[in-house]
């Protein structure tokens, strides 16, 4: 099982604390970049929305100021042909020597998938997604052209004449509906969730994997955390407050945070759900900004010193959690005060209980 | 108007003097090649795209990382990509350099090439497929509104990039030679871009397509692919030339052959050039495409520096006003272009503009 910390990156100065639309800032891009990789982050999440710069071409350009930063590229399948985004990858591995990571993400909703020009429905998406990484890995590596004819795709004689420098770029894969699971278990390397309570999270592991088991597969697992810490636990609680303040004064001067999935998004109705559970979940899991946004910002967050917040992702750990995507608020100054605290004593938590459990 | 002088960045050093397998990614020879052309004056770099090669996207944003105002003019094959995430990459490679990217629209060399990728379109739908294409890539870039489209080829609902080029637009080359390519070509270029041709040759180029492009309103500038050998004397130049033939005609069996795209009109036109001489017109060279086939695209002029400025300004005075100019040997050769051509060239231009200005 890999061990990772695994941060967000974004290609403006923006965050729910100071918002910031239609800029992309190629100084601030490398910045943060480098600023990840400073911070001992193993790697970054580079996503991708139906309105965002492209996260692939940013990757690469990040690749030129860095040297240990590994990429999990938020990838759509079902708008580029997927030998021609396997060459891409393919490509990225190569430019990065070894950096490449992709994250295939179906979901998202019919109204940002149309926008693109696909009107799939979601069980048909993921379905796709199956066959497409499938692709991906076969012109990964297969040492001949082949044809493809599949229920998705067809193609003749398709190739990559450059390979990975990984023999496989990993695959990450997010979605917990039916068809998410059911078609995510049988192909992704690593199976990306989202923050919740322990009890639920080990519940979700414990699907996924169960469900993997039935093809002979063991994932691993990736969750994301936004994350608010202080030297003491008290001014941390404060600075959560402020900064729940903050972005309710942005909201309220009509600032557009965040992404309108609609209100039947499955992401958002699970927030919301979570919220309504109460405020300080498992003792220290925020869900402060999640109730006060309707569930419209992915904002449930762990609060409280560096040990106690690498306490709990010990916990999560132990529920089955290798690698932890850990994002603050405050973009670049989160990332350079997580590397002086919450990163290194994580490692050397989750050194420990490998040593202590034998787990290897 | 001033003279666009472009050269190109394969993802090797590989050249016809000096092969180096197709599958080796090389990318400090990336580096290399962006960095020395930068430094050679050129305005922009070609960066290739076909079946079965790296991607550029990748390269292009990672030149980008390395250089200060080098610019590239990316491949970019229609049919693969949905248009308006196309649009929002582009528009992204534009924003890492600077404002420096134009886009070279290339509709497919031939089927089995399209195949590979699973385009099973014949050319003349794909030819009217990239008039929709780059229409849809216009309006993204241009919209401050999430657009709406339902065409022949695309359709889509809310079709969206939060980010813009950074002119507003980017500028679309478009390559092609048969009737259906000058067609659309005429209709929606920027720039109608040509293999090596004489000036004769161009001048045809130029008055048929602009004969089309006329009554549209339209009014494209057109680009050449030369090669140049530069000597220090006329006889030394030809000499080189001469010892290039034998070099290059000794290593042909082991070059690799570009035979996907051996089919297009374009390629047909140059074998067809070929096949009229070794020497035409005052110093153009038909020595290498004689031998390497109508694929190599290695029309050539030689002569010593003053002899190669004035032949190119033929070109200039038929209407041809961006080049991509190269040699046989990447380094090298760019080195002396830099030197000995490049600024001529500008000078050149520059003196005949302002020559034009006085006239009445």
């Amino acid at each position: 099982m890999t061990f990772e910390v695994i941060g967000l990156h974004f290609f403006a100065d923006s965050s729910e604390a100071h918002p910031l639309r239609g800029v992309y800032d190629p100084q601030f891009i490398r910045d943060y970049a480098v600023a990840h990789e400073a911070a001992g982050f193993d790697r970054v999440l580079v996503g991708q929305t139906a309105t965002w710069p492209d996260p692939l071409t940013t990757a690469a350009h990040v690749a030129a100021v860095t040297r240990t930063l590994k990429f999990m590229v938020a990838h759509r399948p079902g708008f580029i042909a997927p030998t021609m985004a396997a060459r891409m990858f393919a490509t990225l591995d190569r430019v990065s020597e070894g950096r490449a990571g992709v994250h295939i993400i179906t979901g998202a909703s019919d109204v940002e998938t149309q926008a693109d020009g696909d009107f799939l429905t979601k069980d048909q998406r993921y379905c796709r997604s199956r066959e497409y990484v499938e692709i991906l890995r076969r012109m990964w590596s297969s040492e001949v052209p082949f044809d493809h004819a599949g229920e998705w795709y067809r193609f003749n004689g398709a190739f990559s004449l450059v390979k990975p420098v990984q023999q496989q770029i990993p695959i990450f894969w997010a979605g917990n509906s039916t068809a998410a699971v059911e078609m995510g278990s049988q192909v992704c390397d690593v199976y990306a969730i989202g923050p919740a309570p322990l009890a639920e999270t080990r519940a979700t592991i414990e699907r996924f994997k169960a469900e993997a088991a039935l093809h002979g597969r063991n994932p691993e697992v990736s969750m994301s955390m936004r994350v608010i810490v202080s030297d003491t636990e008290e001014a941390a609680w404060q600075k959560a407050e402020r900064l729940l303040d903050t972005v309710m004064s942005h909201l309220a001067a009509g600032a557009q945070i965040g992404r309108d999935k609609g209100a039947d998004d499955p992401g958002t109705l699970a927030l919301r759900r979570q919220a309504a559970m109460g405020e300080r979940l498992d003792e220290r899991l925020w869900t402060g900004m999640t109730q006060a946004t309707q569930g419209r910002l992915h904002a449930t967050a762990l609060v409280g010193t560096p040990d106690q917040v690498a306490d709990q992702l010990v916990r999560y750990h132990a529920a089955g959690v290798d690698r932890f995507l850990l994002n603050g608020f405050y973009t670049i100054e989160d990332v350079r005060l997580f590397g002086e605290g919450l990163v290194p004593v994580l490692r050397r938590k989750i050194g420990r209980e490998r040593c202590d459990g034998g787990s290897g | 108007m001033p003279i666009e002088i472009n050269g190109l960045i394969n993802h090797n050093l590989s050249s016809e003097l000096s092969p180096v397998p197709v599958s080796h990614y090389d990318i400090d020879a990336v580096v290399r090649l962006a960095k020395v052309q930068e430094a050679a004056g050129y305005d922009r770099v070609l960066i290739a795209n076909a079946a079965m090669m790296p991607d550029n996207f990748t390269t292009a944003a990672y030149v980008g990382a390395v250089t200060e105002r080098l610019g590239v003019m990316l491949a970019h094959r229609p049919g693969f990509i949905a248009p308006t995430m196309a649009a929002r990459m582009l528009a992204t490679l534009d924003r890492l350099l600077g404002g420096r990217l134009g886009v070279h629209v290339i509709t497919g060399a031939s089927d089995i090439e399209m195949q590979c990728d699973g385009d099973f379109h014949t050319k003349e739908e794909r030819y009217d497929r990239s008039l929709e294409y780059i229409a849809i890539l216009r309006r993204i870039w241009s919209s401050t509104t999430p657009v709406d489209h339902n065409g022949r080829w695309y359709r889509f609902n809310g079709g969206f990039a939060e980010i813009k080029p950074v002119n507003g637009s980017i500028p679309v080359f478009f390559g092609g030679m048969s009737p259906a390519a000058i067609a659309t070509g005429a209709a929606c270029a920027d720039v109608f871009a040509t293999l090596s041709d004489t000036v004769a040759g161009m001048t045809e180029v130029v008055q048929k397509v602009t004969a089309v492009a006329t009554p549209l309103g339209r009014k494209p500038d057109f680009l050449v692919s030369l090669r140049l050998v530069v000597g220090e004397s006329e006889d030394k130049a030809w000499a080189q030339a001469a010892d290039l033939k034998t070099r290059i005609a000794a290593l042909e069996g082991k070059a690799e052959k570009n035979t996907v795209a051996a089919s297009a009109a374009g390629f047909a036109r140059t074998a067809e050039l070929a096949g009229r001489g070794e020497r035409l017109e005052k110093c153009f060279w038909n020595g290498i495409n004689e031998i390497r086939g109508a694929h190599s695209n290695s029309g050539t002029l030689v002569g010593d520096p003053d002899q190669l400025v004035d032949a190119i300004m033929d070109y200039w005075d038929a209407g041809v006003h961006k080049f991509i100019l190269r040699g046989y040997d990447p380094i090298a050769d760019a080195e002396t272009i830099g030197r000995d051509i490049i600024p001529a060239l500008r000078r050149k231009v520059a003196q005949r503009e302002a020559r034009v200005e006085v006239l009445p």
